[in-house]
C-alpha cells in the first residue's frame, strides 16, 4: 500500500519536515527532509522519502536522516541524502557515497566578457569537444602504468600539478586540497584499476557535462569579488567524477559488504544499503578504497581544467596569466568524510555520508583556504542544460542542522524514460539553440535524457537552502554552451 | 506472469530497471544479460554472424542466487567495460543457487553492427528479486545504476 506523505510528516518549520522515527520500527533516528510546499508535492510523488526512513535504520546515526530539497528516489540513500554516524559503533555505507564516488563540481572563472566569446564560441565548444573525452565508455589520451595509477590514487589533485596538468594553486582551492590522505591504493583490486586506469581526464556520459557559461546576477558583491567573480564575466563548470574506477570499487565493496551486514548482524531494509562498522576491517578497507576513488576524481577534473586552459589559451592567442583562468573551488557531492562537528554539546567526530549532497563550512572553519575564511566555502549547484547554476557559501547553520552540508543539483523529476516519450518530435539542439545556448553531445539519447524538464527547478531548490540560513547564493550563471557525453 | 516477454524495462527516477521472465533459472539468466546489452546497445542483441569472436568462460560464484545474478551481470559489465565488446550469445553449462559456469562469445564493440548508447555504472541490490512464481516460472528485478 503506499504511503500516505502528507499524513506521515510533520512539518517543523517554513522549509523543514520531519518523518517521525514512529512511522517504521528499526528507525533510529527521526528523518528530516528540507523542501518548499511545491517541491515537497514532487518528493513524495516518488519513493524518496522511504528511501529517507531506511536510511535512519543505519546503525550509531545521529541527529537526522537528512534530506536536501533536491532530494529524489535512487537505489538505497535517496540521491539528496545525508546521514552522519558515530565513529565509536557508527557504520560507513558504500550506498551512502554511491557508484559515482567523488561525483563533483569545480568552477574556473575567467578574465573573460560575452562580446569576448561571442563569435568564438562555435570554435570554443568544437575545440574542448575534440580535446577532452567525453560519452560513454571514453577512455583518456593519458595512459598510465600501474604504478603511475596508484599515485594518482594515494595524491589527487597534487599529482595533476606536479605532472603539469595545473598551477600550484589548484591543489588550496580544491576540497580536502584534492587528496585524501587516507588513500590507500595498495588494497585496490586489479579490476577497478584495469577499468578506471584509461579513464582519467574523461568526462564520461550521463548527466556529466562541460559548461560555458555567464554571470548573469551577482547577489552578494562581496563575496562574489572575494572568489574573483563579477556580472558578465564567463566561467566554465565541469561535472563529473571517478568514472569507472570508482564505479567498481563501489562494486567490489558493495558484495564485501553484503557478508559484513551478517558477519556483524545489521539489519537495514534495503540491501543497497550494506555496511559495515567503521572500526571493522571492511569499514575501514571501504573508506582506504573511497579515499582512492576521490583522489582519482579530484584528478580527472585536474586534468580536464589543464586541458581546458589549453584551448582558451589556443583560441584567444594569449597566456593563461591574461586569460585569467582560475579554479574558484571544487567540490564533492558525493562522498564520505571523518569530520569533526558540535553533537549535543561536545565536538565528535563523525562519519558524514553525503549522496548527492555537497559540504558547505562556514566562515572560520579551519579546513577552508585563508582566502575564504572569511566568506565562508563556496558551494557549487549546477543546474539543467537549459536554465542555471549557482554559487553559493555555506553557513554557520549549516554546521547546526545538517553537519555542514547543502543540495546538490536540481535533482530529477523524470525518469530517464519518461523524459525520452517528452521528446518525441522535438529538437532538443534547435530549442536551446533558440535560446542562445550551443549543445554539443555525443549521443541524442543522452541529450534527450537531460532535458530541462527531466529536472526541478535549481532555483527553487537553492532558494529553500537559502531561505533556510543553511548557504546563501552569491551568483547565477547562465549557460552558453553545454558539452555532453 | 507476463509469459511474451523476456525482460521489460521499467522506471526509475535515477536509474533503470529491468522486469525479467524465463522459463526457467537458466533462461532467466540469459534473459538477464540480453536485458542488460539492450540497455547498452538500445536495441536487441542476436548473436552476430562472420565476425571474428571472443570467448570468455565466466564463472561466477555467491552467497544466494540475488546475489548470484547480480555478481554474474556485474562480472559480463567488467569485461564489457574494460575489453571493449558487445556479448551475443551465451551457453550456461551449470547453474546452481550459488554458482554460474557459462561460456559467452562477444564482438569488438567497433567491429560489431551495435554502438554504445548507455553506460551501465553498475548493477544494484535495490530492490532486487529473484524468485520462482506457483506456476513454475521464474522472474527478476534488477535496478541498474547508469
Amino acid at each position: 500500500m503506499k504511503d500516505k506523505w502528507e499524513e506521515i510528516l510533520k512539518q517543523k518549520g517554513p522549509y523543514i519536515w520531519d518523518i517521525p522515527k514512529e512511522y517504521r520500527p528499526g528507525m533510529l533516528v527521526d528523518g528530516r527532509i528540507y523542501a518548499s510546499q511545491s517541491l515537497l508535492k514532487q518528493i513524495i510523488s516518488d519513493q524518496a522519502p522511504g528511501q529517507v526512513a531506511n536510511v535512519a535504520f543505519l546503525p550509531g546515526i545521529v541527529g537526522y536522516s537528512l534530506a536536501m530539497p533536491d532530494i529524489h528516489w535512487g537505489y538505497g540513500f535517496p540521491i539528496g541524502g545525508v546521514a552522519a554516524t558515530r565513529l565509536e559503533d557508527g557504520v560507513i555505507s558504500p550506498g551512502g557515497v554511491g557508484f559515482d564516488i567523488n561525483c563533483g563540481v569545480r568552477l574556473i572563472r575567467s578574465n573573460l566578457k560575452l562580446k569576448d566569446v561571442k563569435d568564438k564560441m562555435n570554435q570554443l565548444v568544437e575545440y574542448l569537444y575534440k580535446k577532452i573525452p567525453s560519452g560513454v565508455g571514453s577512455e583518456g589520451i593519458l595512459k598510465l602504468n600501474l604504478a603511475e595509477v596508484k599515485r594518482v590514487l594515494a595524491e589527487g589533485v597534487q599529482w595533476a600539478v606536479e605532472k603539469g596538468f595545473g598551477e600550484k594553486k589548484d591543489i588550496t582551492y580544491s576540497e580536502e586540497s584534492g587528496k585524501m590522505a587516507q588513500a590507500n591504493p595498495d588494497i585496490i583490486s586489479n579490476k577497478a584499476i584495469q577499468r578506471g586506469g584509461s579513464q582519467l581526464g574523461t568526462l564520461g556520459s550521463g548527466n556529466h557535462f562541460l559548461e560555458i557559461q555567464v554571470i548573469d546576477r551577482v547577489y552578494q558583491p562581496e563575496k562574489a569579488t572575494k572568489m574573483g567573480l563579477e556580472e558578465g564575466m564567463i566561467t566554465i563548470l565541469v561535472h563529473t567524477g571517478s568514472r569507472g574506477f570508482g564505479h567498481q570499487v563501489c562494486t567490489d565493496y558493495l558484495s564485501i559488504m553484503q557478508k559484513a551486514v551478517q558477519r556483524y548482524h545489521i539489519s537495514i531494509p534495503d540491501r543497497q544499503l550494506a555496511c559495515a562498522p567503521l572500526n571493522s576491517p571492511e569499514g575501514e578497507n571501504y573508506y582506504q578504497a573511497m579515499c582512492c576513488a576521490a583522489n582519482f576524481a579530484w584528478a580527472n577534473r585536474q586534468c580536464i581544467t589543464h586541458w581546458i586552459r589549453d584551448v582558451f589559451k589556443q583560441i584567444f592567442r594569449v597566456s593563461q596569466e591574461e586569460l585569467g583562468l582560475n579554479l574558484v573551488y571544487d567540490v564533492a557531492h558525493n562522498i564520505a568524510k571523518i569530520e569533526f562537528h558540535q553533537f549535543q554539546g561536545a565536538k565528535v567526530k563523525l562519519c558524514v555520508h553525503r549522496k548527492g549532497a555537497t559540504r558547505a563550512f562556514p566562515p572560520q572553519h579551519p579546513d577552508l583556504p585563508p582566502k575564504y575564511q572569511e566568506i565562508g566555502q563556496p558551494v557549487l549547484i549546477p543546474g539543467d542544460m537549459g536554465r542555471c547554476s549557482f554559487v553559493l557559501v555555506g553557513n554557520e547553520k549549516a554546521m547546526q542542522e545538517t553537519f555542514g552540508s547543502t543540495c546538490h543539483g536540481a535533482g530529477r523529476v523524470l525518469s530517464r524514460g519518461a523524459a525520452k516519450r517528452e521528446v518525441r518530435n522535438r529538437n532538443i539542439v534547435e530549442e536551446l539553440r533558440a535560446r542562445d545556448i550551443l549543445v554539443k553531445a555525443r549521443s541524442r539519447e543522452t541529450l534527450a535524457e537531460e532535458i530541462s524538464e527531466a529536472y526541478k527547478d535549481v532555483s527553487e531548490v537553492v532558494n529553500v537552502m537559502d531561505q533556510s540560513g543553511i548557504s546563501s547564493k552569491v551568483a547565477r550563471m547562465r549557460p552558453l554552451a553545454v558539452i555532453k557525453g | 506472469m507476463n509469459t511474451d516477454k523476456d525482460f521489460e524495462l521499467v522506471d526509475h527516477t535515477a536509474d533503470i530497471g529491468l522486469k525479467i521472465y524465463g522459463k526457467n533459472k537458466q533462461e532467466l539468466f540469459l534473459n538477464a544479460a540480453r536485458g542488460m546489452f539492450f540497455l547498452i546497445t538500445g536495441v536487441p542483441v542476436s548473436p552476430v554472424q562472420n565476425r571474428p569472436k571472443n570467448y570468455y568462460k565466466i564463472e561466477s560464484s555467491a552467497s544466494n542466487i540475488e546475489d548470484l545474478m547480480v555478481t554474474w551481470l556485474s562480472d559480463l559489465l567488467y569485461i564489457h567495460v574494460t575489453e571493449f565488446v558487445i556479448f551475443d550469445d551465451y551457453i550456461i553449462n551449470s547453474l546452481t543457487e550459488e554458482m554460474i559456469k557459462s561460456k559467452a562469445s562477444a564482438i569488438e564493440i567497433k567491429s560489431s553492427p551495435y554502438r554504445i548508447v548507455k553506460e551501465i555504472k553498475a548493477v544494484t541490490y535495490h530492490d532486487l528479486s529473484v524468485y520462482q512464481d506457483p506456476d513454475g516460472r521464474w522472474a527478476a528485478n534488477i535496478v541498474f545504476d547508469i
